[in-house]
């Protein structure tokens, strides 16, 4: 990893989503599905909130909400975004400041991208994986 | 707003004084970009046929004909002779930068001086790094080299790529390129790969042209909204046009249910020797059994890591547990010494698998003895005759043998025709390309058919930095998602999600 790179480099470019009348239950489906942490939510092809895992569990699970809910009453409307031509250094920085794990990339007003520390443990999990490898 | 910019594309003009050049069908091409309504020209190589002083001399007065500003980029006919040299003292910089309203236009020499093959190497390559790192705010960004970056159609035998396409290829994508415009093999080709249009320019003004073909030119075209357009303009005033429309942002809203799970899986290489990860396997043949559950497991070849009894055994041991449909396909591996024989007698000839409103379809293109693989004329036209056979089904199209380049691995040009097949699996519109040599994962969209490269599952000489993997590809309907599975601890890593339309019935 480059920390002068643009943050373009090490993003995702194609994001799964959920409409904003998706139920709770059906985004938490789709995350199993897909096996993925976080979701955007898209409302004519604009991405309109986020939420994560974790959200679920604060203002679903734990208030008591029913998994009917719509997406829309309980994602992240305030979207914590960065410009994709950002160095990865700095989009980390903001990462650490602001406590998220995952971040919105935004090129001329557009979400185009999704940046997430899992994407940076590429390395160690082979590391891990060659530790216990041998017979 | 940017105005639209117009692009005159020119290659490979072998200016001599030999019989090589065609100097009429210079001065007719000269002539029309003079008249035509263009910002800039690249000449994407092989201004000269040796690379000789009296060409050099020469081919500097044939471009001042052209009077519009002129990019132009060095081929390895004219680095022969240490022409790279005069180049710099005739033409102008060999790497460099050109900007324009809007964009900028980034070439890099990628000549071998006295070989053929082209590569962007070590420096070159941090060089290109840097500038798309500069230049990364510009809308549109074309870079432009002289060899092919994806295996072009008509070549013969498929070679001369960039050694590292792989890593060029995924470079540009990264950087989000938006054109790479080439030229080299005489051929004129538009290929769009992902976002990125990936224009060959025939040749301009020599005589070997291939198929019986005629000169030509292409004519780019890039419009404000993203649109870009790639016309080729023979001398006979014949055209051919194509245009690219990228959506952005790229957001995928499942809907329905999963049609079909797909476990990609390639170069097992059983054996006992200490680099077969047999821990590994059995772990990966687990995730698959017990968490994945997919329809259909592809095996894309080396499924043993030499033809012998004994390790054809032990594979069939290892395969017998999946409890899925099989689809293996023999990689170069599996027929050294007596495997042809046992690939046949352990995991039988492979035959198309209809499934549901699927077919796979198996392409052999494994040879003796040798990495290098081949499909052969004969085994093209049965691709393609399948394609159509099988047209109201979704159809993947599964051999061993990459056809698009891989990162990290040396490009040699492992599929002898990879240029012929690319062209036969896109034109024929297969839904899905599954390969699997290179030892690392892969995917992009070539034009409407994803072509997806598995990594190695279990052998520890591979090129993958997420370590040993598979691939797990589902189909819904409307789309395609492929996740790479990390072979160990099943995480997964996002390889591509593409829309799919047709030709298939509604599936």
């Amino acid at each position: 990893m480059e920390g002068d790179a643009p943050i373009k480099v090490y993003m995702t470019r194609k994001l799964i989503g959920v409409s904003p009348d998706d139920s709770v239950k059906r985004a938490c489906e789709i995350m199993v599905e897909f096996d993925i942490g976080s979701l955007v939510v898209v409302e004519e092809d604009k991405v309109v909130g986020f939420f994560t895992k974790s959200d679920i569990i604060r203002r679903v699970v734990i208030p008591g909400l029913p998994n009917t809910t719509p997406v829309r009453e309980i994602m992240s409307k305030e979207l914590i975004t960065v410009d994709a031509n950002t160095p990865l250094r700095g989009v980390l920085d903001l990462m650490a400041k602001k406590g998220v794990k995952h971040m919105l990339i935004e090129e001329n007003g557009e979400i185009v991208g999704i940046f997430s520390l899992s994407d940076l443990l590429t390395a160690s999990r082979r590391r891990l994986e060659t530790a216990i490898a041998a017979e | 707003m940017m105005p639209m910019i117009r692009i005159a594309h020119i290659s490979d003009t072998h200016i001599t004084g030999e019989s090589a050049y065609k100097g009429y069908a210079y001065d007719l091409i000269a002539n029309e970009i003079n008249h035509g309504d263009f910002d800039f020209v690249i000449h994407t190589g092989d201004v000269t046929n040796q690379g000789l002083r009296e060409e050099y001399e020469r081919a500097s007065y044939e471009l001042g004909k052209i009077k519009k500003p002129l990019v132009v980029i060095p081929g390895n006919h004219d680095v022969r002779n240490v022409g790279y040299e005069l180049f710099e003292k005739f033409i102008g910089p060999l790497n460099g930068v050109f900007e324009f309203d809007g964009g900028v236009v980034i070439w890099v020499d990628s000549t071998i001086p006295d070989l053929s093959d082209g590569r962007v190497g070590g420096h070159k390559f941090q060089w290109l790094k840097k500038r798309l790192k500069e230049y990364s705010d510009r809308k549109f960004k074309i870079v432009a080299a002289h060899h092919h970056l994806v295996p072009l159609p008509d070549t013969g035998r498929e070679r001369n790529v960039l050694f590292n396409a792989g890593d060029v290829l995924d470079l540009l994508l990264r950087h989000g390129v938006n054109l790479y415009t080439c030229g080299h093999k005489h051929v004129p080709n538009v290929y769009r790969v992902e976002d990125i249009v990936v224009a060959n320019a025939g040749c301009t003004s020599c005589k070997k042209t291939r198929k019986g073909d005629v000169n030509s030119y292409n004519i780019i075209t890039i419009h404000d909204d993203g649109r870009i357009e790639v016309t080729i303009r023979r001398v006979t005033g014949d055209e051919v046009r194509k245009e690219h429309r990228p959506i952005r942002p790229k957001i995928f809203v499942p809907r329905g249910k999963r049609l079909l799970r797909i476990v990609q899986m390639s170069e097992s290489n059983v054996s006992d020797r200490v680099y077969f990860r047999k821990k590994i396997l059995e772990n990966a043949i687990h995730t698959i059994n017990e968490k994945l559950r997919p329809d259909i497991v592809v095996h894309n070849g080396d499924i043993v890591d030499m033809g012998i009894e004994r390790y054809y055994g032990r594979a069939y041991e290892f395969y017998e547990k999946i409890k899925a449909e099989k689809l293996v396909v023999p990689g170069h591996n599996d027929i050294t010494y007596l495997g042809y024989d046992l690939f046949k007698e352990y995991f039988g000839e492979p035959e198309v698998v209809e499934m549901k409103n699927f077919a796979f379809i198996p392409v052999i293109s494994a040879q003796y003895e040798t990495p290098i693989g081949v499909v052969g004329r004969i085994g093209q036209r049965k691709v393609a005759r399948h394609l159509e056979e099988y047209r109201e089904s979704f159809t993947a199209v599964v051999l061993h043998h990459n056809i698009i380049p891989i990162p990290r691995s040396r490009e040699v040009g492992f599929l002898e025709d990879a240029g012929d097949v690319l062209r036969t699996v896109t034109q024929g519109e297969a839904n899905l390309v599954l390969t699997g040599h290179g030892g690392n994962s892969f995917a992009v969209k070539v034009e409407k058919t994803p072509v997806i490269n598995a990594g190695s599952v279990s052998w520890e000489l591979h090129r993958n930095p997420f370590g040993n993997s598979f691939n797990l590809i589902d189909i819904y309907p409307k789309m395609i998602v492929a996740f790479e599975v990390q072979a160990t601890w099943g995480s997964g890593r996002l390889l591509g999600i593409w829309k799919i339309k047709g030709p298939f019935k509604d599936l």
